[in-house]
């Protein structure tokens, strides 16, 4: 009788089953044809990039991509935190012009050409430059790199030698003579608009200062420069890829080019090697449904992949997958506001640092995947102060700590209190973070031990942007921030010195001594190496000692790929350089 | 002469709902804290230390007029003192320099890729209407078609399972059912039938979805239509249920026919008036709805363009989106009204 009654639906839900198993076939010859003689590399990204224009560009993941199609002079080596050559002939030293200005003279390469053939010439350098100092583009960021540069030059008659002129004082001086892409003229600004306007002037002059045409000039270049055209469509460079198609949405495909100039340098220029054909970016935000393409092997890489899903991979597909951890330049620490009377205590700051199980969170939420750090340095560069010794998590310590310093629970409210001033004070901070899920448990973990000492945690977790809002106004107690570290050298001056406390400026914690101040003036003037490393160790066992923010962990990256393929590790973002990866 | 009259005064109202809501928009997008400038500078400050100055953008007033308060906060005085005049707001006129009168006369473009906005909108509300138009289709088709059945079939479990059946599926939440769906059906531990995502596809129009590659287009498809089968299912079901109850239906079984005729010839037209009325409310969500849906099977649609949009501050997409569906909402209860009137001569 009940199948009866079934029978309608039954049979009306056949033909709709037989389609599918019809369909079935279809795909499995789909992905049979995939299978060709060129190398085809396959990358996973979890957003789509605004636009492939590096100077204006937001996404961080367009970086990636950019290199790949205009190179820059030099650029970081993937395994070492040292510049290596692209399309110049070699690195060079400064050299001291007076007492303020240094320069670097590079040769380029004499067979290096944009796509076009025409050769790269110094005038796509100043181009370049020039055209990130337009004061009418909307990204400023480059300008303000670009400031301290005092001229560019061609120093040869070839036009392939080219010399910069930099502030002295400037630490990352080097990075600014050519680690950046470099655009060609003639198709960026065949007009030669930009040639009518001196680099010098572009660098200094207000913008009340221009004329009206000239400023209209600048205007109407400006809004062509970034326009739909040069973001998606019109990428030129001279690197060894060519974009081939952009498909709004779902992929970004990559063409070698063919017979490019620098298949014959790669012996001695190591960052010249490009091995894949061709480079596919699929857009795929979701990882469950990238994992289930890299399974099914239509996908190399998948990066940044939650620390959860990756352990749980590692224990069930390793036969099928290959893994990699390298480092990331980055690193988590909570800023302490040394405005509040109450945190600029030491004693204070010395017991909330005791109260934290660094080692625990990183077992739990990072499956391990993080390295404990002391400093705001990289672990992994040169002058990271190995010999400072991790904060305990030791709560009787925190307790020790806070009694010596007078806080007692005088009105048994359960937390911790002191005369301040005639004025009954509460041991109380408000702890801004972003509301992450790892930055709230984190936030909880801190609570729940400053409960059991006595200290009253308020967690205010907040969307990134109106966390950066309170942050500018100086608007907190503690905060857990994410902090992304460059891999050239370090320059304590934005963060720790006494001009940037005002509120917007780069100084959350407050923090300024004059012996801070006067070190970071050495470090930034240290004639040597070994000089400003010894300056480096002192500067963070101050940062140390003083408990100026709390400085956790620096997390890994979490790669997996396919067998296919032999990855090669880097600690520069995204962890891996597309060039250098072969075929099995 | 009652027509016209009748679509002049709907015009007027769409037009003065959609000015009001544009407005209303604006309002909410100048409220938000956190600006696309912020974006960028998050990302950069460490890469480029010692450079970044903060650029406060001149503040625009968003319309014609705006009505301020008289004292600012730091004047402390007793407004019991004043004459009324003094406690009323000031109303400043603006001139035409301010954000509504830029948006309604000027292109807008994205701050993320200087991209018109209306280019963007229409390339991903393509991805969109290739999945949503045949799921709402399929939705409704479905839905009546099992209702009808659940009604004829003299046993009345079977309408009771479909019921459970169905409501299961509409309580599951949508990302766990694509999710399951993805897991079951493409990956290699079980059946390995269709293709997990959009990208692999090589396509360049979604319209070629319909021609070559449609196994791309049935996964979405049953994630959509299955947690919404039950809303158009019970609906029916309950309208043809009531129909039956009411005298015409008598009058309409004495005259011979059979029941599955009865239901074809006059209970299915009476219980489709109510669910046009679904089918307006069900407009939003072609834009909206399917954030979930697209992100998982990685749909380039309005979806994921609003996530996207609303992610990196780009206001003007985000506005654009917004304007696009109370427009197909607004319009979409006025067509169902018309329908509705055109079919049942009660109303």
């Amino acid at each position: 009788m009940m199948n009866c009654k079934f029978t309608p639906l039954a049979k009306s839900l056949t033909p709709f089953l037989l389609f599918i198993f019809i369909l079935s076939t279809i795909e499995f010859h789909c992905s049979e044809d995939k299978k060709d003689k060129d190398f085809v590399l396959r990358i996973r990204l979890a957003d789509e990039p605004d636009c492939l224009h590096p100077v204006v560009s937001q996404s961080s993941l367009a970086t990636q991509i950019e290199v790949l199609i205009m190179p820059p002079l030099f650029e970081f080596s993937p395994n070492k935190l040292e510049f290596s050559p692209i399309l110049v002939k070699s690195m060079v030293d400064p050299v001291i012009v007076n007492d303020s200005t240094v320069s670097y003279t590079y040769e380029l390469q004499e067979n290096a050409v944009w796509e076009d053939g025409q050769p790269l010439t110094v005038d796509d350098i100043i181009y370049t430059i020039k055209s990130t100092l337009n004061p009418c583009i909307r990204n400023k960021t480059y300008a303000g790199f670009f400031k301290n540069i005092r001229d560019v030059k061609s120093t040869s008659s070839n036009n392939k030698t080219v010399t910069f002129l930099i502030n002295k004082n400037y630490m990352q001086g080097q990075e600014m003579s050519g680690n950046y892409c470099i655009y060609p003229e003639h198709i960026y600004d065949p007009n030669s608009v930009l040639r009518k306007f001196s680099l010098q002037d572009l660098m200094h002059k207000d913008s009340a200062n221009w004329s009206a045409e000239e400023w209209n000039n600048l205007k109407s270049y400006g809004s062509e420069y970034q326009s739909q055209k040069f973001c998606k469509e019109k990428i030129v460079g001279c690197g060894p890829y060519k974009l081939l198609t952009w498909q709004s949405g779902s992929k970004i495909i990559l063409e070698k080019k063919k017979n490019w100039w620098g298949d014959s340098l790669v012996s001695k220029y190591p960052l010249l090697i490009s091995k894949p054909d061709r480079i596919e970016y699929w857009i795929m935000p979701e990882e469950a449904s990238a994992l289930l393409e890299l399974k099914n092997g239509n996908i190399d890489i998948i990066s940044e992949l939650t620390p959860k899903v990756f352990e749980e991979l590692k224990d069930k597909d390793s036969d099928k997958l290959n893994f990699a951890t390298p480092t990331l330049m980055q690193y988590m620490y909570i800023d302490i506001n040394h405005r509040n009377p109450v945190l600029s205590n030491l004693k204070v700051r010395m017991a909330l640092s005791h109260l934290i199980n660094v080692d625990q969170f990183i077992k739990e939420q990072y499956n391990g995947l993080a390295l404990r750090i002391n400093s705001p340095v990289h672990p992994s560069k040169s002058y990271y102060n190995s010999s400072i010794e991790s904060i305990k998590y030791d709560p009787l310590k925190a307790t020790q700590l806070l009694k010596e310093d007078g806080w007692k629970d005088t009105n048994g409210d359960g937390s911790l209190d002191k005369k301040i001033n005639g004025k009954t004070q509460e041991l109380a901070f408000r702890f801004y973070l972003t509301n992450k899920e790892t930055s709230k448990k984190f936030g909880l973990l801190l609570q729940e031990e400053c409960k059991k000492v006595g200290i009253k945690i308020d967690l205010i977790p907040k969307e990134a942007a109106s966390l950066m809002n309170d942050l500018n106004e100086l608007n907190f107690d503690l905060v857990l921030i994410a902090q992304r570290q460059s891999p050239s050298l370090w320059d304590p001056f934005q963060m720790y010195s006494s001009s940037n406390t005002k509120a917007g400026g780069f100084n959350k914690s407050g923090y300024a001594t004059s012996k801070s101040d006067s070190i970071i003036a050495s470090i930034r003037n240290a004639g040597t190496e070994n000089e400003r490393n010894k300056l480096y160790l002192e500067f963070q066992k101050i940062l140390h000692d003083e408990v100026v923010q709390i400085y956790l962990f620096s997390p890994l990256e979490r790669i997996v790929y396919s067998k296919r393929i032999n990855l090669v590790e880097s600690s520069r973002r995204p962890g891996y350089y597309e060039g250098m990866i072969t075929r099995k | 002469m009652n027509w016209w009259r009748y679509l002049i005064k709907k015009f007027t109202v769409i037009i003065s709902m959609l000015l009001i809501l544009s407005l209303i928009g604006h309002w909410i997008i100048s409220n938000i804290p956190g600006s696309n400038e912020d974006m960028i500078n998050q990302d950069q400050v460490t890469l480029y230390s010692d450079s970044l100055q903060i650029i406060k953008k001149p503040f625009k007033p968003i319309f014609y007029w705006s009505v301020l308060p008289r004292f600012t906060k730091e004047e402390k005085l007793d407004p019991s003192s004043l004459p009324l005049s003094g406690i009323l707001p000031v109303f400043k006129w603006n001139g035409i320099h301010n954000v509504y009168h830029e948006w309604l006369t000027q292109t807008s473009y994205s701050l993320r890729d200087s991209k018109d906005v209306s280019a963007k909108v229409f390339e991903a509300i393509q991805w969109t209407l290739v999945i949503q138009i045949p799921a709402l289709i399929l939705i409704f088709i479905l839905g009546i078609y099992l209702a009808e059945w659940s009604v004829k079939s003299k046993n009345n479990n079977a309408g009771i399972r479909v019921t459970k059946i169905l409501t299961a599926f509409h309580s599951v939440p949508v990302f766990w059912l694509a999710s399951l769906l993805l897991i079951f059906f493409t990956g290699q531990g079980f059946l390995h039938i269709f293709p997990s995502s959009f990208v692999s596809a090589d396509v360049v129009s979604p319209f070629e979805f319909w021609t070559t590659k449609i196994h791309y287009i049935i996964l979405p498809l049953i994630a959509i239509v299955l947690p919404a089968l039950a809303v158009i299912y019970n609906l029916a079901r309950n309208n043809i249920l009531s129909n039956m109850e009411k005298p015409f239906w008598k009058r309409t079984m004495s005259s011979g026919l059979s029941q599955n005729e009865a239901i074809k010839q006059e209970a299915r037209p009476l219980a489709m008036i109510p669910l046009i009325a679904w089918i307006a409310s069900a407009i939003p969500f072609l834009i909206s709805g399917s954030i979930i849906i697209e992100n998982i099977f990685s749909i380039p649609g309005t979806g994921r363009l609003l996530f996207q949009s609303i992610g990196f501050r780009d206001w003007p997409v985000v506005h654009a989106l917004f304007m696009l569906a109370s427009f197909l909402t607004i319009l979409g209860i006025q067509i169902a009204e018309l329908v509705q009137l055109k079919l049942d001569p009660r109303l």
